[in-house]
């Protein structure tokens, strides 16, 4: 049954081959079984499962089934759980219950998706490699020595060892795509505005968005359609029409026009992780795509720019963690000032701190023009980029990550290192574009993605092209060895 | 030397909507701790700002009250520091886009004349909420109910020369936002409060001094007497040879002492930026055109309509116009007993005094203007006299009744049965001979005025009732018979 | 660092509401203004400075100071490090040609929609307070606060 697609999962339920509870206790008995292994678990909520999974099968019995009635699925837990603990993978917020839920949590419940758990991540989901999580790191189910990246780490390596058939994940600079990478799967970052971030915690809010971690593109498209909404209570939210993304997936590719960006395939990008992609790239055109290769001139400042903008929204999106209304406070403050500082010293990791201290000075008195403004103008050099591609094509592709999967401990002592990590991704998040990552083949025994950006609102045709590489290649179906 | 004094205020007004800035939450005053903030007002992790309509209709008024440019898009900004009162860490507010741009207040001065206030801008934020200071077990009390109440800030230029004129301007802002309906005006609840930047200059000299910030003053009176204290703080200190700090202070109006908080400035660097939750709002021509058709009299207007409608005098128009609340009740007053310069000599004379003494304002006035204009009546048909009058209103305002109820079970009606008063004047002649024989003998040009020593008499005899002037009729009549 | 710290009147531009002290004139300036050739100056001077900066240890406790963060003494060294690192990074921006470009805050080039002006929530104080590491009769309670 763990071997199952969602899509697969949906048809077996309705056909009643397996009912809700027995696919709920199935996974949560793996989980039990298999997660000591990849650590991708904070909380597992079993006992809500299994009501849920009780009252899907009573929905399913009368036929009145919502869309994803009766399918497992994990959350990160970055989004807001009413009841159940939400930690964003910090000390902070290790005795933080919500008394309310994400609206993306809310659209999957009123979906009839049943909440297996909470998943692991970067702690406030900064970072590429799940190392910075207070939970321990979480292990690459395809190399239990190596990273699964992040920061929606625990998304991946739970859907890639089969302790969930999907997970929820978010994308500031990358961290849906790089973990989908390293791990084998797919994974879709939509357009900023496309997916609400009500009661999801904000790490930097004009980057941020939320997406899932499947294993297959028609998965993606599943998931995408509960997880998509227009939500008058986040701002940014935008009121567009809710298409149905499994509409288009059997589209034919003819006549696609790809754009392959020279500036994705320069140095530092790992030559046989580039072999794969251009592989892939190929593959595009048997199947009637026409590629071309294409300039985003300013790619090189793409990740200058993110290390301003996103350390400048976080320093201030989290200056409400001070030990007041919720959350960590230290032990016997000897007046308020010793209050904020020892509760958000010893509340946060050493990652969370250097961000907040970065944007801090990045915003301070006499830096601001140099550097905030500066980066929100180079922001919009980098979308200008991608407007004038897209006069010309329709996907853009390229590597997601520069390398397969690296080794814990490889770049965590050098900040900048990691940083470049997300290189190839971080522009599409600073230009609010929908980015995916779909798995092209294997280094070393290790996944690679290949990476697929679309235009505003252009899921549709970024699914619709994964799942056509889908049907005509089997590098999604690879899965991780010794899973069980 | 001859100093001269320059002021320029930061004017906080809680504005009247019935829900917050960013959320769904009563900003209603008085509740329970606590009980009025929600999720986001708590800042709570994941929750997301919605600014609200009415925020932003408020303060396209009050823009379009002092003739200042509407900011066609305004842009929210975080204000980042910590204090236990701001839940964020940030305050949401404006900066390089406010909502309204330059305008002017024009304020009235006592020797009569005028003088137009310049306004830098003004910007929508949300409020911080309270740090209760009061002990608990050594720690202090944080109350969020006001947290996220709409504000706007009005910021002046440094056109004020002078104390009074500084009181002016502010009574003149706490008018306009009356009148517009924007703020409630309440004062003591902290609807409005004053920064007040205060600096001192040589007279003639063209620079201004190093100037310092008094925070958060909410009584005219309070910031009358802290800007007296500290132009003559500066203004000793530079005569010792010292210098002006730049800093922010705090006055405290009941010990009448201000000090410095100068400890608090030095650490502060904002570090403003976009709010990056929230977009840029647009408002368009339609939206600043509805606004303007529906806005209420200004007190400036009302005060002109006051001299050409009721013929009052332009001191009294401007003390009756100031205040919607007080206008109102002015003109409801004149419309129930038809006499305007009554109306406003009863409203600024015994309504006035009797508010101030119970420190209660017009709205909540025991007697309300249908009653006084009911007793004003009485004292033009002469069923009382205006001595009977103020004993009646102090029935009033007791809550014993309307006039004619306590007219009647007092039995204050004014006697004016000309044979029953011919009487009382006889008795009263005929028990006073000396003043009489007086009278007979005074020369007729001061004999008018020594009719006046029957009076009281009179007025004892009737308990205060007989209609005066029908008795000075009688009087004169029956004294000269007797010549 | 420090020096620019220092620099008043550079610091005036976005410090809020506040009157300088010359002019009582508050330096709220008009957005996105191109730059014009004595400001330009100026930012490259800031430019050419920033690009030697090297953040140390009396930086990092102003910085810690300003984000209310504890830094152990301990490793107060290594943080100022990894920021010097980072802003190396970044200090590529300065390379970049900006002139007449417009800062952008959003991806998208949308407005902000407004809601009525209608109360939504009810009380739900128990529930928060359930959460909060101190409170009493209702209040969130905090080491004394003094003004």
């Amino acid at each position: 049954m763990h071997n199952l697609t969602i899509a697969e999962l949906i048809h077996g339920l309705r056909n009643q081959e397996f009912s809700s509870v027995e696919l709920t206790r199935h996974y949560l008995d793996r989980i039990a079984r298999l997660d000591s292994r990849y650590n991708s678990y904070i909380t597992v909520t079993e006992d809500i499962a299994l009501a849920q999974a009780k009252a899907a099968d009573e929905r399913l019995a009368t036929g009145d089934a919502p869309a994803l009635c009766g399918v497992p699925i994990a959350h990160k837990d970055i989004f807001c759980t009413n009841g159940i603990r939400t930690s964003c993978g910090s000390k902070m917020l290790d005795n933080f219950i919500p008394p309310y839920d994400a609206t993306v949590v809310e659209n999957y419940r009123n979906a009839g998706a049943v909440m297996l758990g909470k998943v692991n991540m970067d702690e406030f989901a900064m970072g590429s490699s799940n190392e910075s999580s207070f939970y321990g790191p979480v292990k690459n189910p395809w190399n239990t020595n190596c990273v699964p990246g992040g920061s929606s780490g625990g998304s991946a390596a739970a859907v890639a060892a089969h302790l969930a058939p999907a997970a929820t994940a978010t994308d500031t600079g990358g961290s849906i795509r790089q973990p989908a990478s390293l791990c084998g799967l797919t994974g879709l970052k939509p357009t900023y505005g496309r997916v609400s971030r009500w009661g999801m915690i904000a790490f930097a809010s004009s980057l941020d968005q939320g997406g899932p971690i499947t294993r297959t593109a028609e998965d993606a498209a599943i998931m995408l359609n509960t997880m998509a909404s227009f939500d008058d209570k986040d701002s940014t939210c935008v009121d567009q029409p809710l298409e149905d993304y499994t509409a288009t997936l059997n589209d034919s590719l003819q006549g696609l026009r790809i754009g392959v960006p020279k500036e994705y395939f320069g140095e530092g990008l790992d030559p046989q992780t580039a072999e794969r992609v251009q592989a892939a790239i190929q593959e595009f055109e048997k199947l009637g795509a026409e590629v071309k290769e294409i300039s985003l001139p300013h790619t090189d400042l793409s990740v200058p720019a993110y290390y301003v903008i996103a350390p400048a929204e976080c320093s201030a999106n989290l200056s409400r963690f001070d030990g007041v209304r919720y959350g960590y406070r230290c032990e016997d403050p000897k007046d308020l000032n010793d209050l904020y500082k020892r509760s958000r010293g010893e509340g946060f990791g050493e990652e969370v701190k250097r961000r907040i201290l970065v944007g801090s000075y990045a915003l301070s008195a006499g830096y601001y023009d140099a550097y905030y403004r500066k980066a929100q103008q180079v922001r919009r050099l980098i979308k200008q980029d991608f407007v004038d591609a897209f006069n010309d094509v329709d996907v853009v592709m390229g590597p997601t990550a520069t390398s397969p999967a690296f080794e814990f401990g490889a770049k965590s002592s050098d900040p900048v290192a990691m940083y470049l990590e997300d290189i190839y991704t971080i522009a599409t998040n600073l230009a609010g574009l929908p980015g995916m990552s779909i798995p092209c083949g294997l280094v070393d025994g290790k996944p690679v993605g290949l990476q697929l950006i679309g235009n505003f609102f252009a899921e549709g045709k970024l699914l619709n092209a994964a799942h056509q590489f889908q049907q005509v290649t089997d590098h999604h179906q690879q899965t991780a060895p010794d899973i069980d | 030397m001859e100093w001269e004094t320059v002021i320029g205020l930061e004017v906080h007004v809680q504005l009247a909507t019935t829900s917050k800035i960013f959320s769904g939450a009563s900003t209603a005053f008085g509740a329970e701790p606590n009980t009025q903030a929600c999720a986001i007002d708590l800042a709570m992790p994941g929750t997301l700002p919605v600014p609200n309509e009415q925020a932003f209709r408020y303060a396209v008024m009050f823009g379009l009250a002092i003739e200042a440019d509407i900011g066609k898009r305004s842009v929210f900004e975080r204000k980042n520091y910590f204090y236990p009162d701001l839940p964020k860490g940030y305050q949401t507010t404006q900066l390089e886009s406010p909502i309204v741009g330059p305008g002017h207040v024009e304020i009235q001065l006592a020797d009569g004349r005028t003088k137009s206030i310049r306004i830098h801008h003004a910007h929508l934020e949300e409020d911080a909420g309270k740090s209760l200071h009061e002990d608990f077990h050594g720690m202090s009390g944080i109350d969020l109910n006001r947290a996220g109440t709409p504000l706007i800030e009005i910021v002046s230029e440094p056109d004020m020369r002078s104390a009074e004129e500084a009181v002016a301007f502010a009574r003149k802002l706490h008018s306009i936002v009356t009148s517009l309906g924007i703020c409630d005006g309440e004062m003591s609840q902290g609807s409005m409060r004053f920064d007040v930047n205060i600096s001192v200059r040589p007279k003639g000299a063209e620079e201004f001094g190093t100037r310092t910030e008094t925070k958060n003053l909410n009584s005219f009176k309070f910031m009358e007497d802290c800007i007296a204290l500290e132009v003559e703080r500066q203004i000793d200190l530079i005569e010792d040879g010292g210098r002006v700090i730049q800093e922010t202070r705090l006055y405290n109006g009941d010990t009448k002492v201000a000090r410095s908080m100068r400890s608090k400035e030095e650490a502060n660097d904002y570090r403003y930026f976009p709010c990056p939750d929230l977009l840029p709002v647009d408002i368009d021509d339609d939206f600043i055109e509805a606004v303007r058709q529906q806005l209420p009299e200004l007190p400036d207007a009302r005060q002109q309509r006051f001299v050409e409608k009721y013929k009052l005098s332009d001191y009294d128009a401007g003390m009756l116009a100031a205040d919607a609340a007080t206008s109102h009740f002015f003109e409801t007053t004149t419309q129930t007993c038809g006499d305007a310069k009554l109306a406003a000599n009863w409203v600024m004379g015994e309504v006035s005094a009797h508010l101030n003494a119970e420190e209660k304002r017009i709205t909540s006035s025991p007697v309300n203007a249908e009653m006084l204009g009911g007793l004003i009546a009485r004292i033009k048909d002469n069923t009382i006299s205006n001595k009977i009058a103020k004993q009646v209103f102090e029935a009033m305002w007791q809550g014993e009744g309307d006039a004619d109820t306590i007219i009647e079970a007092k039995g204050l009606k004014q006697m004016s049965d000309t044979g029953e008063l011919e009487k009382i004047v006889d008795d009263v002649i005929a028990a006073n001979q000396a003043m009489l024989d007086d009278w007979l003998a005074s020369e007729p040009d001061k004999r008018k005025k020594k009719m006046g020593g029957f009076m009281g008499p009179i007025m004892k005899a009737t308990k205060g009732q007989a209609n005066p002037g029908l008795v000075n009729q009688i009087l004169a009549k029956k004294l000269n018979s007797k010549l | 660092m420090n020096e620019l710290y220092q620099r008043q009147g550079f610091r005036a531009r976005r410090k809020y509401g506040n009157f300088s002290a010359l002019n009582h004139k508050s330096p709220r300036n008009t957005p996105f203004k191109r730059k014009t050739g004595p400001k330009r100056r100026f930012t490259q001077w800031v430019q050419a400075l920033i690009s030697e900066i090297k953040v140390d240890r009396s930086d990092i406790a102003k910085l810690a100071e300003l984000a209310r963060i504890e830094i152990a003494e301990t490793t107060v060294d290594e943080v100022a490090k990894s920021i010097t690192d980072v802003l190396a990074l970044v200090d590529q921006l300065q390379a970049a040609d900006t002139d007449g470009i417009a800062p952008m805050a959003h991806p998208l080039d949308a407005t902000q929609r407004l809601r009525a002006d209608v109360v939504t929530e009810t009380n739900r104080r128990e529930e928060f307070q359930a959460l909060a590491p101190a409170a009493e009769q209702g209040l969130f309670l905090v080491p004394k606060v003094i003004d």
